[in-house]
Formats: C-alpha cells, structure tokens, sequence
C-alpha cells in the first residue's frame, strides 16, 4: 500500500481535488483532510467525525458524585463530632463538597474524553507537512501500489502544490 | 466502499423558509385586519373572569376589610406573580436587543405587549398600600431609624415612593412598545388603505426617524430595566418581607428580580408556542428560536437555585432563633409542600428537561419548562407572600415591630374567594394581553424585515452556509 | 464598527509567537526584575515560617489580615478567565477570540497564588494538610467537612484542575504550530507536548466541542468558588456585617468585575509589549468596556443591598460598623476611593464611546477598578473584625508588617512573572482561532453599504 499526503496551497483547490478523488471512485471513507485551523463542516467534503464526548462528562460526574458522597459521609461518621449544633450528616453542608467532586469528575473524564475521542497522543504519526500550519490544505490517501502512479497525477491536475507518498 | 455520511450539507431548508420582506407583510397584514373567532372568544371569556375576580375582591374588601393583612396573602401573591411574570416580558426583548441576538425577532412584540398587563397590575396593587403601615420605626430600607445611628428619614415611605416606582414602570413599558410599534401601525394602515391614527401620523420612514426610533428604544429599554429591577427589589421587601419581623435577607430582593427574567423569559416562550400554534405562524417561528431561549432559560433556573441556596445557606448556618423561624414559616413549615414544589416546578424540573440538547432542540422542550416554570413561579410567589401575610391576623401574638417572628403561624388555605381572585387577576393578565394583540400586530414588522435583510445564504468551498450580517 | 484584517496564516504564526520563537532584550530584563521581586517575597515566607505568624500585624482580634484580603482579591482576579472565555464561547461572540486565551492563563496563575495565600497565612504550612485534606494521619480524627474553611479547598482544588486542564487541551493546536516552525530539541520537546496532532476534521470538531463543554462544566464552577469564599466570612455569625445573605453573589459580581478589568488591563499591555495590534483591535477593548458597565452596575446593585440592608433592621452595632467604614479616619478616605475607584469615575467615563477605544484610558481605568476592588475587600475584613467583640476594651485595629506587604507586593511579581514565562513558552493569543475567526468572516451588501458579516453553521 502507499500513503500520499497531497499538499494544497489554495482550499478551493483542494475542495475540488476532493471531487476528482469522489469521482475516480474514492469515498470520503478512504481520504483525510489536514488543516491548520477548523472549516465548517462538510467544507471538503469530507465524513463526518462521530464521537461520543457527551458521554464522557455524565459518566465523570456520576463517579464525582460518588466519591463526593462516600467522603463527606465516611469522614463524618468516622469523627461524629457535633460541631456548632448541626447534624452530624448535614445535607445542606455536604452538598458543597459534593457539588465540587461532581464537577471535578465531570471536566476530568472530559478531558479524558476529548483525548481519547481525537486519537491522542497519536505516537504513529502518519505523512505530515509543516505547511498545514502556515494555511495549506493536505489530503491524505492510502491506495495499492500499483495505483499510486495514477492518484499522484490526479491530484497534482488538481492543483497539489506536492504530493509526498510513503510505500509500506 | 460505501461513501461515509459527509458533515451535513446544509440546504436552504436548514435555515428556514425563504420569505421574502413582501410576503411576510401580506401575510401579518392579513391576519391582523381579520380578527378570528378564537381571538373574540378568548377575549370574552378572561374578560368575563376578570369581572368575577373583580367582584371576589370588593367582597373580600367588604368582608374582611383592610384591618389584617392575612385575608389577603392570596392577593397580594397574584399581584406579586403579575409583577413578575407579566413585567418580566418586555424586559425579555430589551436585553435582546442589547446583545443585538438575531433570533430575537419574532419574540419582539409579543414580549413588548405584555407591557399593557402593567395597566391591570397598576390598579391591583392600589388596594395593598392599605395595609401596610408606614416605615417608620420597623425593618425598613427606606433608612426611617429615629434610633442608632442616621437621622435620615424619607417621607412617605414606602408607599408614595413604590407607586411612583411602579407606575413609571408601566409607562415606560407602553412607552415602549408605542415607539416600536409606531413604524408597524403606519405600514398596517397604509397596506389597510386606512387613515393614519394618531401613532403613526408623521411616521414616513427617514433616516433620522428611525435613528430616532433606534435610540428611544435603548433609552426606555435601559429605563425599564433599571425601574423594573427597582420595583421587583422593593415590592418584594416593602410588601413581603419587611412585614415578617425577623426576617433581614439581603439576596431576597435579587432572587426576587433573577425570578422576574426567568418567569419573564418562561411568559414569552409559552406565547410564542401559543401564537404559533393557533394563529397560524408555523413558518415563521422555528426550532432555532425556541432552541436559543432554552439555552437562557436553562441559565436562568440554574440561577434560581443558585439564589436560593446562597440565602438558604446562610440562615442554615446562622441557627440565629429569628433565623430558624423564618426559614420554618418559608421553607420547612406550613408552607413546606408549596416550597418543594416551586424548588421542583423552578429548578429541578426545567434543568432535568434543558439538560438535554435532544430537548433543548425542540420546540415542546423549552415550551414545557417554560410552563413549568410559570406555575412554579405562581406557586412561590403564594408561599412568599402568604406566609408573610399570614403573621398579621386578630389577636396576633406577633407585631411587625418585633425584632424577630416570635412564632409561625399556621398555614393560611384559600377560601373560595381566594381562588377567584386569583384566576380572575390571571385571567385579567390574559384579557389586557388580548386586546393590545388587536391594537397592535403581534410580530414586529420592521425588527423581522431587518432580519430577513441582514441574512442570505451563500456556497462556501464544498458547503453552503447562513450569512449573517453584523450591521452594529 | 470593526476593522477587520485579513492576514496570510503565515503572518498571524510568525507574529502571534514572536516572543516565543525569539525574546526581546527587555523580556530578559523584565524576568529579572521580577525574579527579585519574587525572590524578596519568598524570603520573606521563609522568615515567617522560621520566626512565625509573630512576624506579620496580626494581633487580637484582626487575626485575618492582608494575606486574606489579598487572597479574595486574587480569587476575583482569577474569574476573569473562565467567566469571560466561557460565556463568549458560549454565546458565540465573535470578538472574543484574541482575549480567551490570556483570560484563561491569568486565571490559572492567579488561582495559583490565590490558593497560597491561606497555607502561608496559616503559619506552618504544611499543617494545611490536616485541616484540608481527607486523610487522618492514622489518628482517627478526620476533616470537618461542615466547615467553610474545608468546603474552600475543594472548590479551589477544582477550579485550578479544569482551568489548568481547558488551557491545556485548547492549546494543543497551537503546540502544534510551534511544532512545525521549530528545530532541534525545542522541536522535540513540542512535539512531544502536540502528542501528534496532525488537524483532522475529527481532531477539530473536537477541539471545538471540547470547548464548549468544558466552558459549560467550568461556568458553575467559578461561580461557586468565590461564593465558597464568601462563605468563609458569612455563616460566621460572630462579626458584624459578614453574616449577609447577599454575600455570594455580592463576591462573585466583584471578582468579575475585577477580573475583567484586569483582562482588560492585560490585553493593552499586551498589545503594546508584543506590538499585537492588528490582532488586539478597539472593537475588542469597546466590547469589553461595554460588558464591564453592565457588571459593574450589576455590581453596584448588589453592593446597594449589601449596604443597605445593614441599615435594614436598625441595630446599633452594625449602624455603628457602617459608620466606622464610612466615616471615620482611617476608613473614610479608604471608602471614598473604593466607591470613586471601583464603580464612580470608571463607569463614568466607559459610558463615552471615545474613552472605550482610547488604549490609555481604558488601561487606566482598568486599573482603578482593581485598585477600587482590592480596597473593598480591606473594608469588607478589617474593620469588622477590629469591632467583632462587645466590649470597647477588647477593639483592636490591625497595621500590616514590612514582612506581610512584601510578600502582597512579591505576588503582584509573581503572577506577572509567570505570565512572561508562559508567553516566552506558549502563545497568549490562540492562534488557530484567529484564523477560524478569519474563515468564518464574510461580507454582505445591504443596499449601497458592505455590512461586515459571519458564516454560520446552524
């Protein structure tokens, strides 16, 4: 197989490079797009990213929740001194401690979360080009050798500034 | 291989019908000059149980007479729902538009027509200035001390002052609406082939009119704001809690506006579903704008919750005796079923629906916790004032000179009386809504025109998106 | 008005990291000054840990003295960040895309140093552990969870975590961008911290929705850190004029205030300091001129109820607390400049469109605010505890000691010490939404004018 990384100084142009890929038989299945700042979605055409971040946080505060309520009521009972004339498990005092430990755990399994979700760290690597970051668009595909010849020419008809392919 | 879902690819469908400014107009025109007979019924029907509640009060005026304050927890609780639901509204479009929100549009009119319940409120809160006692010498912010400390004394406290505080307010909110609605009566008229009335005699348009226009819209709007957030503050003080003594509660007047924006918001978003179901305006008012109010909506009974428990905490904390009366008659006492409804009609319900994005991004979702919110909000405005009502009775142990409530009285259950006064205040609100919504057309002609100028769609790369101009 | 600029990517990397990839002569000079502020004020801790509290103006009965005020004054700083970068994101405002991430940065560094305001005023420091912490030592005594002084750590242990974390993960694009434009073991060590980001549509719509949710999840927690603050003071029942219903929003209202004035304050500074100026425009300091009249009238109400309803149930005592802060020697000056400083003279002239686009008043009165701000805690701490006890005998009055103000004025060093070494190691301006900012911008003709615009998704 090979990997091309195909690298568009213009986005128009690698918009349409898109199209030719669609119409010489790729789906949006097969291709990638690198970019140095976010598009609107389906700017290239490209599939839709699915995830499950929304999960992540009910799941973290559920945990925080938990651990919020096993600590205020265990280090209470553990020491059932009455303090100031209220009880011992006083609701309306222990909700603020819970309270943070929800919350903590709800951002600490976000971010958990949205790492996971976007494959990072990402230690493979892949074909990559510092001029993502300077405004070009990169196209990344990974077709049989034997067609790699072809995609190569397609693409720089497209308007691809370079294309750098790797064989593995 | 099968082609992967692309990002969805927005059509022109995703961003609403395409109407032009012509069309929209025939269209409001139309329904404005033809009054449908639901619109007639519902007039006559809420005008008829405004009368009733009319004749409710004199009885109980009659009856009970303005000696004791606790006959009239019940009423003084509708005023106080009417004050803040009904006044809330217009405040709704007001800071609409000072974020400049685009989706503010259709809510426009309809959040500026509730100015006209203020007329009614108005004259229901004349007969509570009966009885309430001067400030002088009680818990008053209207620094009446004649011991300990300042010598300062405002006269005529606390009545005089409110009064004057609530009828500015509803002048500015009629003020406000007539400057808006001045462009659209002359449009509506001239489409009518009528003459002109007084409102929009002049109105041709020009530049400097509508500059004009602009301005008195963001000078009342700020007037609004501050005498409504004024009135809320002291009503809620003057005629609520500065009569239990004790009960010193510094955040109350605060809660109190906080409840004024969300039953506000809750008001508009209800009409707004209302109208759109049953005058026919389906294509025009859409999920997105349902959608964008449940987001403050959501907010703002996080708020609600936030309010209360910075106020609970305290008093539960403090264990002071006065402290642990008040929050007794309040929260935990007689009133306590009336309270843990509120806490679930006001926050824990609207938040469990709004959490949601797949509810949020509807148009029953908002609409839900916003009626929610709206009997939750009637029913806390009922455990505020008629437990404070309640302390003053016949051979009442407890004096609103007291330094502390010495005992909490015993839950005060409507009588039929009570329950009539209430559903025809209600019913009044309903009524002076239905009869601006004939004087006036129930979407702001010009705000909505503005925005189908300022928005187009265009392709972009591979996609197509909404443009939105940013004129300010 | 906005005056848009439209720049090449290339342009808005080299200068949005022109002090990272290369510092100027006066960056170094700056860091060493401030490294000797900041060494004189951990000297100064060192001698207070050594000799003890003794050292400090503490004395019966003002046992809290500046090291608290300070503390809430640098909680209130740290709301800045999270409540304006949360809230702008939240609400979509376009002109908040070259303020988040500074806000954002200000408010993990001065949490930081807020969070050490306690431990060192609490003398021996490491005993925190025990009065904090779940962990009971093998004694079988364990923490009071019912206590304020419990609830606090925890609130600020979970802010200083998810701000920290929401600077992080937003700034793994622009590691990314550094990455890519730097050689050697600099280019190592970023690639490392990019974790191999590479920019797929996956990887954005992440980033994107990562920071909405965080910016949902971290709103309610600023909120109710400096509430947990102002609850330290107010279910004491034992000092005037603390024990207030209002006091939670009262502090959060202020910290906002404060701490947008101090974003503000930081955004000319650093368009002046790394010559941003294309990027830092007078549509971003009018807009928050604008916001921060709305906060600090907000503000003003809920100091009007504060006030007032000290005077609401006419007792002697807390009548004559009001007239110690408002009319006697030393208060009274300190009072006026906290009303003049914090809401009077500011607001006055933010109203004028003129002063909100002018970089130097808007720097100034920034600057007044926290002046203003920082007084209003003083007043708020000090005095009633001066009068917390019935007997005149017992009053006491508090004067800070050499020690105690070097350590305030070390932590002033500090922070912006720190800020100088995160924007020599990191860009203060998010540059991938710079550039989104500039996708995302279009034009559309109304009639005869072209009316700035924005391209939106849904």
């Amino acid at each position: 197989m090979t990997k091309m990384l195909a690298v568009f100084k213009e986005e128009e142009k690698a918009a349409k490079a898109t199209e030719e890929l669609e119409k010489a038989g790729h789906t949006n299945e097969n291709f990638d797009i690198l970019t140095g700042s976010p598009y609107p979605e389906g700017a290239f055409g490209e599939a839709e990213p699915k995830h499950h971040l929304y999960v992540y946080p009910l799941v973290g505060a559920f945990v925080g929740f938990s651990m919020g309520l096993l600590l205020t009521i265990a280090t209470q009972s553990a020491w059932p001194l009455v303090v100031g004339g209220k009880p011992i498990l006083s609701i309306p005092a222990m909700m603020i401690p819970m309270y943070e430990g929800t919350m903590l755990g709800a951002i600490l399994f976000t971010i958990a979360g949205i790492l996971f979700e976007s494959r990072l760290p990402n230690l493979k690597g892949g074909l990559y080009d510092p001029r993502i970051t300077e405004g070009y668009v990169g196209i990344t595909i990974e077709v049989a050798k034997k067609d790699a010849g072809e995609l190569q020419k397609l693409l720089e008809k497209a308007g691809a500034e370079e294309v750098l392919r790797r064989e593995s | 291989m099968q082609r992967q879902k692309t990002a969805p690819m927005h059509d022109h469908k995703d961003f609403g019908p395409d109407i032009t400014i012509a069309e929209f107009q025939k269209k409001m025109v139309e329904k404005h000059t033809t009054m449908s007979a639901g619109h007639l019924k519902l007039m006559a029907i809420s005008g008829f149980l405004l009368l009733i509640g009319i004749i409710a009060i004199v009885i109980r005026a009659t009856t009970d007479g303005f000696e004791y304050r606790a006959p009239w927890g019940y009423y003084a609780a509708t005023v106080a729902f009417l004050l803040t639901a009904a006044g809330g509204a217009p405040l709704i479009i007001v800071a609409l538009r000072l974020t400049h929100a685009h989706w503010r549009r259709p809510f426009a009119r309809i959040s500026e027509l509730y100015a006209a319940v203020g007329i009614l409120t108005l004259g229901l809160f004349i007969p509570l200035l009966l009885l309430v006692p001067t400030a002088n010498n009680r818990f008053t912010l209207w620094f009446q001390a004649d011991n300990g400390g300042s010598s300062i004394r405002i006269p005529w406290a606390p009545h005089f002052w409110i009064t004057l505080l609530i009828s500015m307010l509803v002048v500015s909110g009629i003020a406000l609406l007539l400057v808006s609605a001045r462009s659209d009566k002359a449009n509506l008229n001239d489409n009518m082939n009528k003459p002109r009335g007084w409102l929009s005699k002049g109105w041709v348009g020009n530049s400097k009119q509508w500059s004009i226009k602009k301005g008195g819209l963001t000078f009342l709007g700020a007037c609004y704001f501050f005498l409504l957030i004024g009135t809320l503050s002291f009503f809620s003080v003057d005629f609520g809690m500065a009569l239990v003594p004790g009960w010193k509660d510094a955040i109350f007047p605060a809660f109190q506006s906080i409840t004024g924006l969300q039953a506000g918001l809750a008001t508009v978003i209800v009409t707004l579903w209302l109208v759109r179901k049953y005058c026919g305006f389906e294509d025009y008012i859409q999920m997105e704008h349902f959608w964008a109010a449940s987001k403050i909506l959501l907010a703002l009974s996080l708020m609600f919750f936030y309010f209360w428990f910075s106020g609970f905490i305290i008093f539960w904390y403090g264990r002071l005796p006065a402290e642990v009366n008040v929050l007794n008659l309040l929260m935990f006492g007689p009133y306590k079923v009336f309270f843990f409804s509120a806490f679930i009609l006001n926050f824990v319900a609207p938040f469990l629906i709004l959490l949601w994005n797949s509810a949020r991004k509807t148009m029953w979702g908002p609409t839900l916790a916003a009626s929610l919110i709206l009997i939750g909000t009637l029913i806390d405005k009922i455990r505020i004032y008629v437990a404070s009502y309640s302390v003053d009775f016949n051979n009442s142990p407890v004096s609103i000179f007291d330094h502390k409530l010495n005992l909490v009285p015993a839950f005060q259950a409507p009588d039929v009386i009570d329950v009539l006064i209430v559903l025809g205040c209600l019913s009044g609100g309903v009524f002076m809504l239905s009869v601006a919504a004939k004087l006036f057309p129930i979407f702001s002609l010009w705000e909505i025109s503005e925005g189908i100028k300022i928005r187009t769609v265009k392709p972009y790369l591979r996609t197509k998106l909404l443009i939105l101009g940013k004129p300010e | 008005m906005q005056q848009r600029v439209a720049l090449p990517h290339k342009q808005i990397n080299a200068d949005l990291l022109n002090i990272t990839l290369k510092a100027p002569l006066w960056w170094w000079i700056t860091v060493g000054v401030l490294g000797l502020f900041v060494l004189a004020a951990f000297s100064s801790v060192a001698v207070l840990v050594n000799k003890g509290l003794g050292v400090t103006g503490l004395n019966r009965p003002v046992m809290w003295g500046l090291f608290i005020v300070d503390f809430i004054f640098w909680i209130g700083i740290s709301h800045a960040g999270v409540m304006l970068s949360a809230i702008l994101r939240l609400s979509k405002a376009e002109w908040r895309r070259p303020a988040t991430r500074a806000a954002e940065v200000l408010t993990v560094l001065s949490l930081l140093w807020a969070a050490l305001h306690p431990v060192i005023h609490a003398g021996r420091l490491w005993r925190i552990m025990y009065w904090a912490f779940p962990y009971d030592f093998s004694r079988g005594i364990w923490i009071n969870i019912r206590s304020p002084l419990v609830w606090d750590p925890s609130a600020i242990f979970t802010y200083l975590t998810g701000s920290a974390l929401f600077v992080i993960v937003a700034l793994i694009p622009d590691l990314a961008v550094i990455r890519d434009r730097t050689t050697g073991i600099r280019h190592q060590i970023y690639s490392i911290l990019a974790m191999g980001w590479r920019g797929t549509p996956r990887q954005w719509k992440l980033q994107i929705v990562a920071g909405f949710l965080l910016s949902a999840l971290l709103l309610p927690v600023f909120v109710s850190v400096h509430s947990i603050v102002s609850w330290d003071f107010a279910v004491a029942i034992s000092v005037e004029a603390w024990h207030v219903t209002i006091f939670a929003p009262y502090f959060v209202i202020g910290a906002v205030h404060s701490g947008v004035s101090a974003v503000v304050t930081m955004m000319v500074l650093m368009r002046w300091l790394f010559g941003w100026h294309a990027y830092i425009r007078e549509e971003h300091i009018d807009a928050l001129g604008r916001l921060l009249i709305v906060i600090a009238t907000t503000w003003l109400y809920f100091f009007f109820l504060e006030f007032s309803f000290a005077l609401f149930s006419r007792e002697s005592q807390e009548i004559a607390l009001r007239e110690l802060q408002v009319f006697t020697w030393p208060w009274w000056p300190l009072f006026l400049t906290f009303i003049l400083a914090g809401y009077v003279i500011p607001v006055g002239l933010w109203l004028s469109k003129r002063v909100r686009r002018s970089w130097v008043m808007m720097f100034w009165t920034s600057l007044l605010v926290n002046i203003g701000m920082w007084l209003e805690r003083l007043i708020i701490v000090i005095p009633g505890l001066s009068r917390k006890t019935p007997f005149s005998f017992d009053w006491g009055t508090y004067h800070p000691s050499l020690i105690e103000v070097t350590i305030i004025v070390g932590g002033y060093a500090f922070v912006f010490l720190l800020l100088l070494l995160f924007a020599k190691a990191f860009p203060l301006i998010p540059i991938f939404d710079i550039k989104e900012g500039q996708t995302l911008s279009e034009n559309i003709k109304i009639g005869r004018r072209t009316v700035p615009a924005l391209r939106v998704e849904e």
